[in-house]
């Protein structure tokens, strides 16, 4: 009789008894089963047990080793491009030109050591076109030695012609591919093409799509003039009745090489991205651009500010300024209807505190100054919000803040009378403001420095 | 005359059995068959098949209780007749067999589309059925136990995908609720509740119970927990992804994509493929057990673990042939197709038997027999 007999399936279904067994729970009361097809199994198994581990592991591991490696869909990592921003733009024939920034893990390990060459640029940037955007990438690997893996990307860029031209077609490919995820942020490029754009670096980072992520975080976070959408909250307003999507929006402004005087090595960067405002969509097509300002007042509206400054007339100095710095901001939007004409009422309530103060300021001696201030913060929100709400009711008619959601979600019998005609109802909508503002702290100091004479 | 299965298990072991099968189709394919046909209301559709199946679990309870040392196929001849009861096991059989092809096929199409686009569906097939026919022939405590031992984990994945993305949730998107009334809404039920009703599986495990008397507290409670786990899956999908769910395939693979906490936490949708694996492997060893041990009880066999590969080769046939992708699986999972065919032969199986049991007052032997 041979010693060693193979049986693989008995191995595997021991493997998992065992591996049962190993429980600590299932270890305390073995012998309250009965094995009925096995009446003298215990005893048996009790003697061979170690030997059949050591097969069973061994086995196992074997097996394990070889299926790890894969068959069909190995991927070796140094097989891949890793792609960390796409920038698509449509060209003059309606093709698409899909721009990839692509990181060259070699270079960001930075050798910046004595002697060695000269640091190379840590990304790659090329672009490929196609008629859609599975041909275009597919393109990629007629010049790139490593296929695209766009997993991580973490921007869709959209050129400004391409964007006023309608993203639809292009964005089915983010959504029904598996690699891209719908936490990527989209942005659109104003007055440039998204392949022109990505070109751009940034100070204090060597990867660009770090750079924008460090951009657009830093000015959700402090500023509160941007808008931080991802391709999940674009498809959702795309795809929902009674909201229109918006999208960030980069800006390059060109600098002028200036010669910086000194002996360590410098490379000044040309072009680097600002961010700056927002864009506004009607359907998939862009209609225009939210200045600093009205995007502000968007935010408000849709009570997404974070932090950003909030600058008021100080009240015992009039021409100076006091800075309040923002805290906390909530909206909600109540639609209803009056006279048979839709009316949202607006409520926004924020806190803030004193971080600035120039002039003569003193809220000892004066505490109404507090509640002043107050009611001139609310002042200038309300300019704000008035400013975004006239620029798309009256010139855009694209109602981004998603009032006609509200009441579909609020109101849907009103809303399946107002669905039909929500673009000519949506201008001639009326919308009442109630702001309250709070300030909390008056910052480290009580009154503002002042010259003693 | 030994018994064809020898072996024990815990009210927990099957609880952790039930549940874990429930949870194979909630986290792949069953919040998009809601949402597609129930929109933003769907997590309504879901709470009312739990109301209609907690009574049903307690109805399925009972009637195993009332024969206690015999399965469902060896009670259905005595309350039908002969000729009859032989055929309603034989389609109690045959939808558990088609349910494991169903799942086998489910989690193919599901790591062909998330992760392994290139690997043949037939590949993953084989090894699925290969895996889950050697643990089924282990018989029930194995399974039993192997759903104990990873119940835990699978959950906390399971509530992991769950909460993670609440930063992204927005919950006003459930809203407005109800804005086209009930109606609409009745079809949808059958699916999640053809899907919590697979409880009925039970009646094959009673026997082996180790503390019978819980059998109703353990469905009860089966129910309540993977329904509870379905309804917070529905509720969170449609607030992450508001109406884009109903376009979308794999909804908690989806789910799992999207998770981003503070840009470091994320990439971990291979949690859902991890949960994918066991589930499908526990969900498809527990039904094929009941596939092996159900021709054997009907046709006298002596044994059953034979019958592993034979069916292994019937299901890898089945799964094959039952359906190429998504699309044609949402046109097959239907409340007209799929709802009625399953809550026909899940539910009405056991309405008819419990009928008849109490009708005829016919009961099972409660003292030790041979009878399986």
């Amino acid at each position: 009789m041979p010693l060693f007999i193979p049986r693989p399936g008995l191995w595997l279904r021991n493997g998992i008894k065992i591996l049962v067994r190993l429980c600590p729970e299932n270890k305390i009361k073995p012998k309250e089963s009965t094995r009925g097809t096995h009446p003298k199994g215990d005893d048996r198994r009790g003697q061979r047990r170690p030997v059949e581990i050591v097969l069973i592991l061994a086995f196992s591991l074997v097996f394990m080793l070889l299926s790890c490696s894969g068959c069909w869909d190995k991927t070796e990592i140094e097989d891949l491009a890793i792609l960390t921003a796409w920038g698509v733009d449509r060209e003059e024939n309606g093709d698409i030109l899909a721009s990839a920034v692509i990181v060259k893990p070699f270079a960001v390990a930075g050798k910046t050591g004595e002697g060695s060459a000269p640091p190379e640029r840590p990304f790659w940037l090329a672009s490929s076109s196609g008629r859609n955007m599975l041909e275009a990438m597919c393109n990629f690997a007629a010049f790139s030695p490593r296929f695209i893996f766009c997993a991580h990307s973490r921007f869709v860029i959209f050129g400004e012609e391409t964007a006023r031209q309608g993203v639809e077609k292009i964005l089915d490919f983010f959504e029904r591919n598996r690699e891209p995820r719908l936490t990527a942020n989209l942005l659109v490029v104003k007055d440039m093409t998204a392949a022109e754009f990505l070109k751009s670096e940034f100070e204090m980072v060597p990867l660009p799509p770090e750079g924008g992520l460090g951009l657009i975080q830093n000015a959700t976070r402090r500023l509160g003039t941007v808008v931080n959408v991802n391709l999940n909250d674009f498809l959702i307003a795309l795809g929902s009745e009674g909201i229109e999507p918006v999208a960030g929006c980069f800006e390059v402004i060109p600098k002028r090489p200036v010669p910086l005087e000194g002996e360590l090595e410098r490379k000044e960067i040309i072009q680097s991205p600002v961010i700056n405002g927002a864009a506004a969509f009607k359907d998939d097509r862009l209609v225009g651009w939210l200045n600093r300002t009205e995007t502000r007042g968007l935010q408000w509206i849709r009570g997404k500010v974070e932090n950003t400054p909030l600058l008021v007339e100080n009240p015992m100095a009039p021409p100076a300024l006091i800075g309040v710095e923002v805290i906390r901001a909530n909206s909600a939007v109540t639609p209803s209807m009056v006279k048979g004409k839709p009316h949202v009422q607006i409520k926004i309530e924020l806190e803030g505190n004193i971080e600035d103060a120039q002039g003569f300021f003193d809220p000892k001696t004066d505490p109404a100054v507090l509640k002043n201030i107050e009611k001139r913060m609310a002042a200038v929100i309300e300019k704000e919000s008035e400013a975004v709400l006239h620029r798309c009711q009256q010139e855009l008619n694209t109602d981004i803040f998603g009032f006609g959601a509200t009441f579909h979600r609020s109101l849907p019998q009103t809303w399946d009378r107002l669905r039909g005609n929500w673009d000519t109802e949506f201008p001639r909508l009326e919308v009442s403001l109630d702001i309250k503002t709070h300030i909390r702290l008056s910052g480290l100091a009580i009154e503002s420095i002042k010259k003693i004479k | 005359m030994k018994p064809l299965e020898g072996g024990k298990i815990s009210p927990r072991q099957l609880y952790t059995l039930l549940v874990l099968s429930n949870l194979e189709t909630t986290t792949s394919i069953l919040p998009s068959l809601t949402v597609a046909i129930a929109g933003r209301d769907s997590w309504l559709t879901i709470l009312l098949a739990i109301i209609a199946a907690l009574p049903l679990g307690l109805l399925a309870a009972w009637l195993g209780r009332r024969f206690p040392r015999q399965t469902l196929i060896q009670y259905s001849p005595k309350l039908l007749g002969k000729p009859l009861g032989f055929l309603v096991g034989v389609f109690y059989v045959w939808f558990f067999v088609h349910i494991t092809s169903l799942v086998v096929r489910e989690t193919a199409v599901g790591f062909n589309l998330s992760v392994l686009p290139q690997t043949p569906p037939i590949v993953l097939i084989i090894i699925l059925v290969v895996l889950s026919a050697t643990t089924a022939r282990s018989g029930i405590e194995v399974i039993g136990r192997l759903a104990e031992s990873s119940f835990v984990l699978v959950l906390f994945s399971v509530l992991l995908t769950l909460f993670l993305p609440l930063n992204f949730a927005h919950f006003e998107y459930l809203q407005p609720v109800l804005a086209r009334g009930v109606l609409p809404l009745l079809p949808a039920v059958l699916i999640p509740l053809g899907l919590l009703s697979e409880f009925v599986a039970a009646n094959m495990v009673i026997p082996y119970l180790s503390e019978p008397q819980k059998a109703g507290r353990t469905l009860f409670f089966t129910v309540l927990t993977s329904g509870t786990v379905i309804l917070l899956f529905t509720i969170i999908i449609i607030a992450v992804f508001n109406q884009t769910a109903q376009n979308l395939t794999l909804p908690p693979f989806q789910l799992a994509r999207i998770i981003s906490i503070g840009n470091f936490l994320e990439r971990i949708e291979v949690i859902v493929l991890a949960v994918w694996t066991v589930v499908a492997l526990i969900k498809a060893a527990f039904f094929m057990w009941i596939g092996m041990l159900g021709p054997a009880q009907l046709f006298n066999l002596k044994g059953y673990r034979e019958l592993a590969y034979p069916l292994g080769i019937i299901v890898i046939v089945l799964a094959i042939l039952s359906y190429d992708n998504f699309a044609a699986a949402v046109s097959f999972y239907t409340p007209q197709v799929w709802g009625v065919y399953s809550v026909t032969v899940e539910i009405g199986i056991i309405l008819l038997l419990s009928a008849l049991a109490l009708l005829r007052g016919k009961k099972g032997n409660t003292l030790r027999t041979t009878e399986n």
